[in-house]
């Protein structure tokens, strides 16, 4: 069925109003969505996290192990305190982490205890050299 | 040049790496209290959604300061409102003084003395940002010259005035004060003091003290002046009684 749109011209049909409304709704989207990025968070603070931190591997170890704030922050319920600076100093970087003083809850050990999260002992592959960053 | 901090309320996110940072800058016993304490001088407080941090806000003419009988407390020229813990005898008078009830007490030490921010003298001497702001991941806290913090607020405010309630804490409270907050609702709400008078609290105590000096002067000479003529009179009149009897 053909439906002129302005019967005095004759020349929109239905398919051309219809290309036309998606073409306004299209641009409308667009304009709104460009104008104002993040809308939907205005007024929510920018977060900072620091770098991901790549610890030296000791001998005989599988491999690096790269540490990234942003999986390890929202999994602490955006809470520093969580780690900070009781396990880990926040002012100064953590030089050294030994297996045997995670195995004994402090460190990475104290979440990665097999219950809250995985064991330090489970899975080498799952920080060491886990392919995510070199 | 003295340097202070911005606190913005509407960009805090609660994390406590304002805390953390504290501890571990001024060697802190953990853990970290959910309010101020001698041991914990900085938290993030949630009231009603809103962050406030609590904090010594290093006034400009500081009241604790005035009062210490034993001048532990002393306002540096680079900003921060420090203390000496060598020193302190804790009588706690800075504790009743403190306009914004910041100083706490060691009430589970023997011989306790008092306990706040000192807003990182040290690293603040060697340049560096107070701890809380070097870490904070949003900015919230920001460290900088207070002349420049104080326009970043009235900057903010106009800027964006309907997220913010006009009022910059701690640019007239207690005279001035280095730590600076913004806010997204009245400061009253979220805690804060707003009866604090306008003027330093110091000036209440100096416009008496300062004539002590001259009043125990003036009055001094004057005592001792009338003192010495009345007796130099009554010695006079002593030594001139035999003449007198011998000339009647």
């Amino acid at each position: 069925m053909r439906v002129a749109y302005f019967p005095s011209r004759g020349v929109c049909t239905m398919e051309s109003r219809t290309l036309l409304c998606c073409l306004l709704f299209a641009f409308v989207f667009a304009a709104t969505w460009g104008a104002t990025p993040l809308a939907a968070e205005e007024g929510a603070p920018e977060v900072r996290l620091p770098a991901d931190v790549t610890y030296r591997s000791a001998e005989n170890s599988p491999g690096p192990v790269v540490f990234s704030h942003t999986v390890h922050v929202p999994l602490a319920g955006d809470r520093c305190v969580a780690c900070h600076p009781a396990l880990f100093p926040i002012l100064r970087p953590t030089e050294k982490i030994t297996h045997a003083e995670m195995s004994a809850g402090k460190k990475c050990g104290a979440c990665h205890d097999g219950v809250a999260a995985s064991g330090v002992e489970d899975d080498c592959a799952h920080c060491h050299g886990s392919g995510e960053k070199p | 040049m003295s340097v202070g901090l911005l606190f913005d309320s509407t960009r805090c996110i609660g994390c406590g790496a304002c805390s953390a940072a504290c501890k571990e800058a001024n060697d802190l016993p953990l853990p970290i209290e959910d309010h101020t304490t001698a041991y914990t001088w900085t938290v993030v407080e949630d009231v009603g959604g809103a962050k406030i941090r609590r904090l010594c806000f290093h006034c400009a003419e500081p009241t604790c300061v005035s009062v210490c009988p034993v001048a532990a407390l002393q306002k540096t020229a680079a900003g921060p409102v420090v203390y000496d813990p060598q020193r302190c005898i804790g009588c706690r008078y800075c504790i009743m003084a403190c306009p914004f009830g910041v100083p706490k007490y060691q009430w589970d030490q023997p011989v306790p003395i008092v306990g706040k921010c000192i807003l990182c003298a040290g690293r603040v001497a060697q340049g560096l940002p107070t701890a809380c702001a070097a870490v904070c991941p949003t900015g919230a806290t920001l460290f900088g010259e207070h002349g420049s913090l104080l326009r970043e607020a009235r900057k903010r405010i106009a800027a964006t005035p309907d997220r913010y309630v006009d009022h910059v804490y701690g640019a007239n409270e207690a005279g001035g004060t280095s730590v600076l907050m913004l806010a997204a609702v009245p400061f009253a709400e979220l805690g804060m003091k707003t009866d604090v008078p306008r003027q330093p609290l110091p000036l209440l105590t100096w416009n008496v003290l300062s004539k002590i000096p001259s009043f125990v002067g003036v009055w001094g000479v004057l005592l001792l002046g009338i003192h010495w003529i009345t007796k130099r009179r009554e010695e006079v009149s002593a030594y001139e009684a035999p003449q007198r009897e011998k000339e009647r």
